[in-house]
């Protein structure tokens, strides 16, 4: 695992500032990285424009839960906030129209603070948008109130997740180049930025250069679904892809569930927030669940959280209790949660890297990388390793009876970092920024659009593949 | 309009990035502080940087088109005195980069708020800083050091003010390059006119004209006013002592800096609302044509022998 370098003396070779100072480097804001200040950290990323020509390019991650976007060359998103907005039904009240119904609604917390007033809706349902007028005003406030930019000046990185349709990557670019004017529009796949940012990420750690050829697989737990994606040559291999139904929401609605039953002072009108806020402070992943048990049981005081809250100014207490490690549980025993399902995470990456070309599979195993804030329970990446080592070499014990060869070890690295919980957006910034060149030959221009319209965006230019463009 | 409803209509002053940034580091105790560079952009081309070079100091950092300009206009010291203390070599592809000794910085949050707004206020005070001039000047009667201000804030765009002791008139010379953007800007700015000119709420809002031609002040001055390509008007305002009353002098300065960009965010509201509808007539009329067709396919048909059969669906 990535750990924080703070006597990183050899510096990484990812294009580095050469105003790196031996005595103080000045360091990119890493906040999951640093809790305090760690003073000089390897500059990941080297923003394109000390020139003053270029716009930095402006990247959005919408994800089903939370829209994670900034401007490319940082090292983090500006901004995490839920994607959701608040409209209010104009069509019953038109005796009040005064004109500013367009204007009239909310994004982001800003919205959820205000359900009572207006109507709180998700645009975005598993990964593809779903309502368009929602999504096209989600975007104006994003780029009007919290990026404060002017879209015809700057590039746009969008992401979709696995096999998006080109009927949605169209409408995006019909909303992006007719509502906003944006220079440029690029729409990248989410899997493939999020391999490229922990490729990245390692290298820089390591003091080695990223190898810019992207074989992995991704697993991309996010707030509705996980997903997991395998990649080589920076292809997604789409017949391979696998989805399971159990993510951020389903475990915060776990741990809701065993708190209610036991702790009456959970406040009801706000329990699912609670328990999504109960699970990122308190829960990680336990190498072996009946140990757990026992180790609560022996010692409850060393493991069990007392939790304070406030609601509406009435402050509350609830012990926070086996939920601490049962929430992420339910990634590797499904069957907990749910009797109907029980194929865990573990098993559901081999059988994914199982059904891909062979020629691919041990650089499969060889690179598991992790994106999407459900990923980022303490010891989840050990976790998984762990597990997955344990199938194959299962398999390989298996092999090695039947045909009495010993089979060469198949080799099975987890890779977590720092940045899991944005490593998409992450990855486009990086694509956007340090590797300006590359991205400025896949991104669509506004002048391209206008004379070809919304199908140059139909078919995507890969990144970070084999073939040159 | 209420005014609940600023946070919809109107565009903040400053920028939340920088503002967050800036609190993360002032608002922290020295043993807690993250490192930090942060790079963001504003309206009207404008660039900030937000990092710290040691341990104890933050620096913000600020890019400004035609900064050379506004300081000629305001003389070298305005930013001196406004930023007392904070001003430092700017560093390099920047305009103007302020120190902030992190361990002097204000240990109580009234003091520390009132740093935040300001560093995220930036754009506004930098790009507005003649504004402040003559709004200034204004409030106490008097003329500004300048007979008039020219503001070349766009790279085709400009902002012009002509003060006197009584009114203070902002002309702004605006251009769209997208043709329904202009179209819909051209309407916007022609319903400003004339609802301040038809509505009685508004007697006392600055009075506002929009025309084609340089408006009469602009003229009386000579000034060799280019009309930008794409061109969509002149819009002038005339700010009077009365609008400056009590605590509006920085409200008006953050509307009259950000009219563009308010402008240009209504403008783009507009056409979602447009898509909205057309999106809206579309399932519609795609609901008609829906029903419309088990219809026509239901009707009996007889083959050529006579028998009739009824399609499945
Ligand atoms: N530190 C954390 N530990 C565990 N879960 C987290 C943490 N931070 C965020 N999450 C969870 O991650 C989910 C959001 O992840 P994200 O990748 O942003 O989702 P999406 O891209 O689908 O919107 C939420 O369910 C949130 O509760
Ligand atoms: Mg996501």
């Amino acid at each position: 695992m990535l750990q924080p370098s703070t006597t990183s003396s050899s510096p990484p070779s990812h294009r580095i500032s050469s105003s790196a100072s031996p005595a103080f480097a000045p360091a990119p804001a890493i906040r999951l990285l640093a809790t305090k200040y760690v003073g000089p950290l390897p500059p990941l990323i080297v923003s394109p424009q000390e020139s003053m020509g270029d716009a930095p390019a402006v990247v959005i991650d919408n994800g089903t839960g939370f829209t994670k976007m900034g401007y490319a060359g940082n090292s983090e998103p500006s901004f995490i906030v839920p994607t959701v907005i608040g409209t209010k039904d104009t069509s019953n009240n038109r005796r009040e129209w005064k004109g500013i119904e367009d204007m009239d609604f909310w994004i982001g917390d800003e919205a959820n603070d205000r359900s009572g007033e207006y109507n709180v809706a998700n645009p975005i349902r598993a990964g593809q948008i779903e309502n368009w007028d929602h999504m096209e005003r989600y975007w104006q406030r994003c780029i009007y109130k919290y990026l404060r930019c002017e879209p015809e000046e700057h590039l746009f990185l969008l992401t979709e997740p696995p096999m998006n349709t080109p009927e949605n990557r169209e409408l995006t670019a019909e909303v992006m180049f007719e509502t906003f004017n944006v220079k440029g529009l690029y729409i990248a796949v989410q899997a493939v930025l999020a391999l490229r940012a922990s490729m990245v990420v390692a290298a820089a750690a390591n003091g080695t250069s990223a190898d810019r050829m992207l074989t992995g697989t991704v697993v991309d737990a996010g707030d509705g679904v996980t997903h997991i994606i395998p990649v080589a040559d920076g292809y997604v291999i789409g017949s391979c892809i696998k989805h399971i139904p159990i993510a951020g929401k389903k475990i915060t609605q776990f741990i809701q569930d065993l708190m209610r039953e036991r702790e009456p002072n959970l406040p009801r009108s706000d329990a699912m927030e609670v328990a999504r806020r109960i699970k990122e402070q308190y829960c990680y992943c336990c190498p072996d669940m009946a140990k757990e048990f026992r180790k609560y049981d022996d010692d409850p005081a060393k493991w069990i959280k007392q939790h304070v809250g406030e609601t509406r100014g009435q402050r509350w207490e609830v012990d926070v209790a086996y939920e601490r490690f049962l929430g992420p549980e339910i990634f590797f025993n499904p069957e907990i949660s749910n009797p109907d399902y029980t194929m865990s995470l573990p098993d559901m990456i081999d059988k994914t890297i199982q059904q891909s070309p062979i020629d691919t599979r041990r650089g499969l195993y060889e690179n598991i990388c992790l994106s999407g804030g459900s990923t980022m329970f303490k010891d989840f990446g050990r976790r998984l390793e762990r597990g997955i080592k344990r199938v194959v070499n299962e398999r390989l014990r298996k092999s090695e009876e039947l045909s009495g060869h010993k089979p060469a070890p198949v080799d099975v690295n987890v890779i977590s970092h720092p940045f899991q919980r944005f490593a998409v957006w992450l990855g486009g910034s990086i694509l956007a920024g340090d590797d300006r060149s590359e991205f400025d030959k896949v991104v669509h221009t506004r002048e391209q659009y206008e004379e070809i319209g919304p199908s140059i965006v139909r078919h995507n230019n890969p990144v970070f593949s084999g073939i040159t463009l | 309009m209420s005014a609940s409803l600023d946070g919809r209509i109107h565009l903040e002053p400053g920028h939340r990035a920088v503002g967050e940034s800036v609190a993360a580091r002032v608002k922290t105790a020295a043993g807690k502080r993250e490192a930090v560079k942060v790079e963001c952009s504003d309206f009207d081309g404008v660039r900030y940087k937000v990092e710290m070079p040691d341990k104890y100091t933050l620096c913000v950092s600020i890019f400004v088109r035609n900064f050379p300009e506004i300081k000629d206009l305001v003389g070298d010291k305005y930013f001196q005195e406004l930023y007392k203390g904070m001003c430092s070599t700017p560093e390099p592809g920047y305009s103007l980069t302020l120190k902030i000794p992190l361990n002097s910085s204000p240990d109580n949050n009234v003091e520390a708020d009132a740093l935040v707004r300001q560093l995220s206020c930036m754009k506004r005070d930098v790009v507005g800083a003649p504004f402040c001039v003559c709004f200034g000047a204004l409030q106490e009667s008097k003329r500004p050091p300048r007979a008039h201000y020219v503001i070349n804030y766009r790279p085709t765009e400009s902002m012009y003010i002509v003060p006197s002791t009584e009114l203070c008139v902002v002309v702004y010379a605006i251009a769209f390059e997208d043709p329904i953007e202009q179209a819909i800007a051209k309407v916007f700015l022609q319903e400003i006119e004339s609802s301040r000119k038809q509505s009685r709420d508004l007697a006392t809002a600055p009075s506002v004209t929009y025309t084609h031609e340089p408006p009469h002040e602009l003229k009386m001055l000579k000034l060799d006013v280019k009309t930008p390509p794409n061109f969509v008007g002149f819009l002038s305002l005339a700010i009077s002592k009365r609008n400056l009353e009590g605590d509006k002098l920085q409200k008006v300065i953050t509307l009259v800096e950000g009219y563009r960009s308010f402008l240009m965010y209504h403008v783009q509201g507009t056409k979602s609302q447009l898509h909205t509808r057309i999106r809206s007539r579309c399932t519609n009329w795609l609901q008609v044509l829906n029903r419309a067709m088990p219809e026509k396919l239901s009707v009996e048909k007889k083959t050529i022998t006579g028998r009739t059969f009824k399609r499945g669906v």
